[in-house]
């Protein structure tokens, strides 16, 4: 049962909930208790469990605390403080950690004073272990483990299985569980979800606590954390939703009146000036990009602009840099010696800062929650005012945010997705569950369902993994050396094998992928590096930019790309893998608006009624509300706009090529899913090459010759949709990948065996050995299912995407086929793609306005014709 | 009405199991018969790359790759062997198995069983010594297979049968006409729009003043490489349009030059 708490505790029962020494701490330094802490405290005390939604600088900390160290003081008082764990913090960043050690310590140390002057002492122990913690503080821990002990899911995971810390463990009584929104949407929190269960096992009456920033759906969130009781029946959780507290200040900014009769140079001069202003107008700004690359484009433009305000005053910070770096430029904003610090999304998590009083968003953050988690930023202490500007770089970014915003004030969240039935995670947990001693398979089964990402596991499944561990996919003579675990059928029993067991678990234990970077070479000299990610795209031909030039791909050997000299535009942006992709329900809401718009169009509104109109439904300034119109106006005037109950399939014939471009304005994770099924079959249908360009707006299919779009569009069938991705993904740089990550999650590929650790080109070479063998042996082999699924299901959107496709069959998305001699408005930031690239913006916008030059001739034409 | 499917055309898996087994020549007196070379001439069968073991070689490495090259091979040896019972010699062109150290359990059993099955369908059998047969020895003197350290000049087709990995230094590599070599496991990748396949191929073409033909390597774990993109052999550091290709996968296909090839 989740529940909402939506009554505070009044103030006099908190205090007489805490310990009277604590209670003095609070009304000394804070003069009473922040407005999470007046709905957490009580909570915690009567052992509930609790998700706290509240955003920085609230008092979160102590929210979840503050019973806890109260608890331990009366024990201490009583005598009955002993030497084992009885809270563990788990948080995903190992820096969070520390600064959760100094948040704590700070009230322990006042305790300890007045306590002092009482002739009392509260030998309270607060201890981090993480991967980095060394041996002989481990082993001192062993001897007197912290009673607050303060770490990562892997370092959880490895000490659950640990005989004689995990000892230390039996009486927990509380888990937190910070930044619990970040955790719960990947693998990780899929292992940790899993880990909380083994902890529950150990420790049956432990209550969970977690900590998140703003997300949707909460009531999700809160199952999450607290798993289920019995299948589809969650455990009890309250849930506190104080993440409206702050005052938010937000608006969205157009550098220029006008975005596209413009030319690059004069958008990034007013770019640059507008940053400028804005933080020569602030104390301290940090500045969210979407790129590591235009993180340290923007540092190094102002720094190049204007060399007196910012030299020694701005640092960048993304996961590329060192951490001694991130470190360094973290300090210097929290002492004040920097003004401006410019991120990516290695910012966005709650590390202190210091005081932040504005956060800039350079171009559009893609999702409702990011936005306000990244503004969140700002104003740590508790009543300052959040200040947020989201500075727009294009058209569609304008409308984007303009919808985004209207959305974050009107408090409309988009949804996080949580991954479910992970099988490679769920085959290496298992292995943990029996690396000591054997269980019964049956309850093994029982205690993993109970964890909310598996809440759904077929039995079938579950098999497949048991099978899978106990090497069933081997001949019987050579079982013993595929086999991780024994089971017997008999007794129902299952247990390790091998006395190397538990060192294999803990050197292999994790699910975060090795990555590493992609050397591309033209014959024997190395020109440059990119991303592993940025392969799952490229293909043959495809030209991409890498440091100033344009290089064709050629062919891939192992972690080595041959690429040769290339004029031309590249095809594929050097970004494309970092691209955060629009979340779904903003993209519907950008879609209603589309919608409301095309009417207004249609029943032939005045310009001055739209315009009211648009100031009234987006909160944004009047030169963007002009520039939305004349947008819209434009499009309508060419073709339709494309909405929310119709898609626009334009076909556009230039040089040479045919373009099917489809306005599925769902965002990039469903449109890669929709693109990949209609290549497929377009593919099929021509025998030809077909061309992807993907975006969130929609994606275009490019090819040679001539095709009928009435024909691609009835050959996409709803019922077989999931088989022609299958199909579609087979030989794909995509599914290969992954599936290197899920062997290695799964133990089918151990990165560290023997004493030696695989270098990631070893991995990935050995994997794709293993994968075809395993497409040879059983195309259903559980580790190939679980890579197809987190490339369907994780990577991309399959489930909306077959909502579409069905939705299409059955004429309530009408898809409307226009022939036109010239890409519209909407299609141009999409076709443009290419031309995005860092070094070659010149040609990207000079591109958009040779295409706006002909729409507008058009526009003009049909009006003239009126 | 019936909807037509995109997906009817699509195989069931990317494997086909039923093989035709029509000898295809493609150099006078040489016919490709799936994956394996047939010289009417010397009536004998010449075998590319087995790779034996490489499954437990990657398992020492912590590389849990399931074992089936060997009942593959085994597979189409006997789909092979029902079409032609039997013939006068056979020729394991080098790399039998897989691991550079002393023969491993897996080596050892699969070896001597591969062996125990050809001697049914052969008189002699000869092993060619490749660079990954460092300790094969043990193996054929077991056997009681005639091992062959540099290669065999073949007598009535005056081929050169050799692995590949060197230049031979033998008088009778000097005045044979054709140069049969295995090493590199040829394997082109073909592209039909939506999908990419590579298959194993068999490729004729010059080397010097010899005719070269190079087969695939008879394993079912290493999918092959294509030799434009880095040959390993001395034999094919030149440029290599003027090679034809002979892809394989049910039956043996004629694809022509490589220059014409992607």
């Amino acid at each position: 049962m989740i529940t909402r708490l939506t009554q505070k505790f009044p103030e006099k029962e908190v205090y007489a909930s805490l310990h009277p020494l604590l209670g003095g701490y609070f009304q000394h330094h804070f003069k009473g208790f922040t407005e999470p802490q007046l709905y957490s405290i009580v909570s915690v005390h009567r052992r509930d469990n609790i998700l706290i939604s509240a955003p920085t600088g609230t008092g979160k900390t102590l929210s979840a605390f503050a019973a806890v160290l109260s608890e331990l003081m009366h024990l201490s008082d009583v005598g009955q403080l002993e030497d084992k764990v009885y809270a563990v913090y788990v948080s995903p960043l190992r820096a969070l950690s520390n600064d959760i050690e100094k948040n704590l310590k700070a009230p322990l140390e006042e305790v300890q004073k007045a306590a002092a002057k009482l002739g009392k002492e509260y030998p309270i122990r607060v201890g981090v272990r993480t991967g980095d913690t060394p041996q002989n503080e481990r082993a001192a821990m062993l001897k007197k483990p912290p009673h607050i002990l303060i770490t990562t899911p892997e370092t959880l995971a490895i000490m659950l299985t640990a005989p004689k810390f995990s000892l230390a463990m039996k009486e927990t009584r509380w888990i937190i569980v910070d930044e619990i929104h970040a955790i719960a949407s990947g693998k990780r929190g899929t292992m940790l979800a899993l880990s909380m269960e083994s902890l529950q096992r150990l420790s049956p009456a432990i209550t969970r606590i977690g900590l998140s920033a703003t997300v949707a759906p909460l009531d999700e969130i809160a199952n999450y954390l607290v798993g289920n009781e019995t299948k589809g029946s969650s455990r009890p959780c309250k849930v506190v939703d104080v993440s409206h507290i702050k005052q938010m200040d937000m608006k969205v900014l157009s550098p220029l009146p006008d975005l596209i009769n413009t030319t690059q140079k004069k958008m990034d001069k007013a770019v640059y000036e507008l940053l400028d202003d804005l933080i020569g107008n602030h104390r301290s700004t940090l500045i969210f990009t979407n790129t590591r690359a235009a993180t340290e484009r923007v540092v190094h433009h102002l720094k190049e602009k204007f060399p007196s305000k910012y030299e020694g005053f701005i640092g960048a910070h993304h996961s590329s840099l060192s951490r001694e770096h991130r470190l360094h430029v973290e300090d210097n904003l929290k002492t004040g010696k920097y003004k401006v610090c410019v991120s990516s999304t290695s910012l966005e998590l709650g590390i202190d800062i210091g005081y932040i009083d504005l956060v800039i968003l350079l171009g559009s953050p893609k999702g409702v929650a990011r936005a306000l988690q990244r503004i969140g930023r700002a104003g740590h202490k508790l009543h300052d005012v959040v200040k947020g500007r989201i500075v727009v770089l294009d058209r569609d970014d304008l409308v984007e945010c303009g919808v985004l915003l209207k959305n974050a004030i009107e408090k409309n969240i988009d949804r996080v997705h949580v991954p479910k039935n992970a099988l490679d995670v769920l085959a290496q947990h298992i292995i943990g569950m029996v690396v000591n001693d054997p269980r019964k398979i049956e309850e093994v089964y029982e205690e993993v369902t109970h964890a909310y990402p598996y809440e759904t596991l077929s039995r079938t499944d579950f098999n497949a993994i048991i099978d899978y561990l106990s090497g069933h996919y081997a001949g019987l003579e050579v079982r013993h050396v595929y086999a991780k675990v024994w089971i017997d059928e008999a007794t129902g029993m299952m247990g390790k094998r091998g006395k190397m067991a538990r060192m294999l678990y803990m050197t292999n234990l994790g699910t975060i992928p090795d990555e590493a970077k992609v050397k591309v070479k033209i014959g024997e000299h190395v020109i440059g590096t990119f991303d592993e990610a940025f392969m799952d795209r490229l293909k043959k031909g495809d030209r991409f930019a890498l440091g100033g030039n344009t290089m064709e791909f050629q062919f891939a050997r192992g972690m080595t790309v041959q690429a040769k000299a290339s004029a031309g535009v590249p095809t594929i942006p050097s970004w494309v893998s970092e691209m955060l992709p629009l979340s779904y329900d903003l993209a519907l809401e950008i879609q209603k608006f589309r919608k409301l718009m095309q009417e207004k169009f249609r029943l032939k509104k005045s310009k001055k009624e739209i315009l009211t109109f648009i100031d009234s439904y987006l909160y944004v300034d009047k030169n963007a509300a002009n520039a939305i119109y004349e947008y819209f106006y434009q499009q309508f005037r060419f073709a339709e706009i494309p909405h929310h109950g119709s898609v626009l399939l334009e076909v556009v014939k230039e040089e040479g090529m045919t373009n099917f471009v489809f306005h599925t304005l769902f965002g990039r994770r469903v449109n890669d899913a929709l693109s990949r099924a209609y290549a497929y079959a377009l593919g099929r249908m021509i025998h030809q090459d077909v061309d992807i360009l993907l975006g969130d707006n929609g994606f275009a299919l490019r090819f040679g010759g001539k095709a009928s779009p009435e024909k691609l569009i009835s050959l996409v069938h709803s019922w077989e949709f999931e088989k022609i991705l299958e199909i579609a993904l087979r030989t794909s740089e995509v599914l290969r990948r992954r599936f290197r990550h899920c062997a290695t999650r799964a133990f089918m590929i151990l990165r560290t065996y023997m004493g030696r650790t695989k270098s990631v080109g070893r991995q990935q070479m050995s994997s794709r050995l293993l994968l075809s063998a395993v497409m040879r042996m059983d195309e259903n082999f559980p580790i190939l299912r679980e890579a197809r699924r987190e490339v369907l299901e994780d990577l991309m959107d399959m489930t909306h995407a077959k909502e579409i496709i069905t939705a299409i069959e059955q004429g309530m998305i009408k898809v409307d086929i226009t022939h036109l001699d010239t890409f519209s408005p909407f299609a141009f930031n999409l076709i443009a793609q290419g031309h995005y690239d860092l070094v070659k913006l010149e040609d990207r916008l000079s591109f958009i306005k040779r295409m706006h030059e002909k729409v507008m001739q058009h526009v003009n034409e049909t009006d003239a014709q009126l | 009405m019936k909807k037509e499917s995109i997906l009817q055309h699509e195989k069931e898996n990317l494997f086909p199991q039923k093989k035709t087994l029509l000898p295809v020549e493609i150099a006078p007196g040489f016919q490709a018969v799936d994956l394996a070379l047939y010289v009417p001439a010397d009536d004998c069968l010449i075998l590319g790359d087995l790779q034996l073991g490489l499954e437990e070689h990657y398992n020492n490495q912590g590389i849990f790759l399931p074992r089936f090259n060997f009942k593959e091979v085994k597979e189409h040896l006997h789909a092979l062997f029902a079409e032609k019972k039997h013939v006068s010699h056979i020729f394991l062109n080098g790399d039998i198995k897989h691991g550079f150290g002393n023969a491993s359990n897996q080596e050892w059993r699969e070896v001597i069983q591969l062996l125990e099955l050809l001697s049914e369908h052969a008189d002699k059998i000869t092993i060619i010594k490749g660079n990954h047969d460092i300790a094969i020895e043990p193996i054929a003197r077991f056997a009681k297979v005639k091992l062959e350290k540099k290669g065999v000049l073949l007598e009535h087709s005056h081929a050169y049968v050799c692995h590949g990995h060197e230049i031979p230094n033998d008088e009778a590599y000097d005045h044979a006409h054709t140069v049969i070599i295995g090493h590199d496991h040829p394997a082109i990748e073909l592209q039909d729009g939506a999908t990419k396949q590579k298959y194993k191929c068999f490729l004729a073409g010059n080397y010097e003043r010899k005719r070269i033909i190079v087969l695939p390597s008879f394993n079912f774990a290493a999918p092959g490489s294509d030799p434009r993109e880095g040959a390993l052999s001395p034999f094919l550091q030149g440029k290599l349009d003027h090679f034809r290709a002979w892809l394989v996968e049910d039956n043996v296909y004629d694809f022509g030059l490589l220059e014409r090839l992607n």
